[in-house]
């Protein structure tokens, strides 16, 4: 039997998610792939000018609080089903990826009110598609939109 | 140029780049994302006939360092995408462009698409192909 994952502080909220869930060796395992993909959304914001080594500027707050918001809401939609990359693009747009066998999928976040979804087969025509952001409600979205630092907590409100 | 020439991009070292357990798409399409300061013209690359990997790499300045892709132009051709010389004084020797990939394209609403679907393709071509690691240097993580 495998060993139950370490907890951190920073993960006590999954934590508490997969023991509603049952408490499983193997939510608490799907529970840390959440926890991870949030925890480099979060160091996403620290990003300064010239990141990439190539000049591309820093990524703007808002789309990446967006982008956390977006994780939870895919969380809350199939908990089983974690990404495994988060990615930030040059001109800063941020990328939640997962790969399935031969397949890619990803959901591209940026100062739209949609996020644009990708999903590529060898041998297929790539599809594309689009789908509203989460309901955060008006008042949420100016608030952050004028407090980028105020992003995790209205994140965590809308949850 | 000859179909059967090989092409080298840089590709920073970082966690946004590369996820070894991505398979496919070890490299992230974003590595092929046309970029502002880099690629206003074509996707910049340097042909592997006129520089060595190791040359390549050093055009990266991320303190990270950089790995250095190689793609085959005959692969190019076949998705439809040209590779034109483009001498830069400033640049290293063999500097061509992919112009369709410029990054006009990538931010316009009806080519989007379109350049969205080549990146990944040539991330799924580069994630087989790594020309170059600098001695030591290890798959990337957020710390």
């Amino acid at each position: 039997m495998s060993a139950a994952p370490t907890w951190t502080s920073q993960d006590a909220e999954y934590a508490r998610f997969a023991t509603a869930q049952g408490s499983t060796v193997i939510n608490a395992g799907i529970a840390k792939q959440w926890a991870g993909r949030l925890t480099e959304l979060l160091r996403l914001r620290d990003y300064q000018d010239n990141w990439d080594g190539f000049g591309a500027q820093a990524p703007d707050p808002f789309i990446v609080d967006t982008a956390i918001a977006f994780l939870h809401a895919l969380r809350d939609r199939d908990f089983t089903d974690p990404p495994q990359r988060v990615t930030l693009s040059p001109d800063g747009l941020v990328a939640i990826e997962w790969q399935i066998g031969a397949e890619f999928i990803r959901a591209e976040i940026g100062d739209g009110n949609d996020v644009e979804w990708m999903r590529a087969r060898p041998g297929e025509e790539t599809d594309f598609w689009t789908e509203p952001l989460p309901q955060m409600g008006e008042q949420a979205w100016q608030q952050l939109r004028r407090s980028p630092a105020a992003g995790a907590a209205v994140s965590a409100s809308a949850r | 140029m000859s179909p059967d020439e090989h092409i080298l991009r840089t590709v920073p070292n970082t966690a946004d780049y590369f996820k070894e357990t991505m398979g496919h798409w070890t490299v992230t399409p974003y590595a092929f994302k046309p970029h502002a300061e880099r690629d206003p013209d074509g996707l910049s690359l340097f042909r592997e006939d006129f520089v060595t990997p190791q040359e390549v790499a050093t055009t990266c300045k991320h303190p990270a360092s950089a790995r250095v892709v190689r793609l085959k132009v005959s692969d190019l051709i076949a998705l439809g995408l040209s590779v034109e010389s483009n001498p830069q004084p400033e640049e290293l020797p063999g500097h061509v462009i992919i112009p369709e990939m410029n990054y006009g394209a990538a931010k316009a609403k009806q080519t989007k698409r379109r350049i969205d679907d080549l990146t990944q393709k040539l991330a799924a071509l580069a994630s087989k192909s790594i020309a170059y690691s600098p001695s030591g240097l290890t798959w990337p993580k957020r710390s």
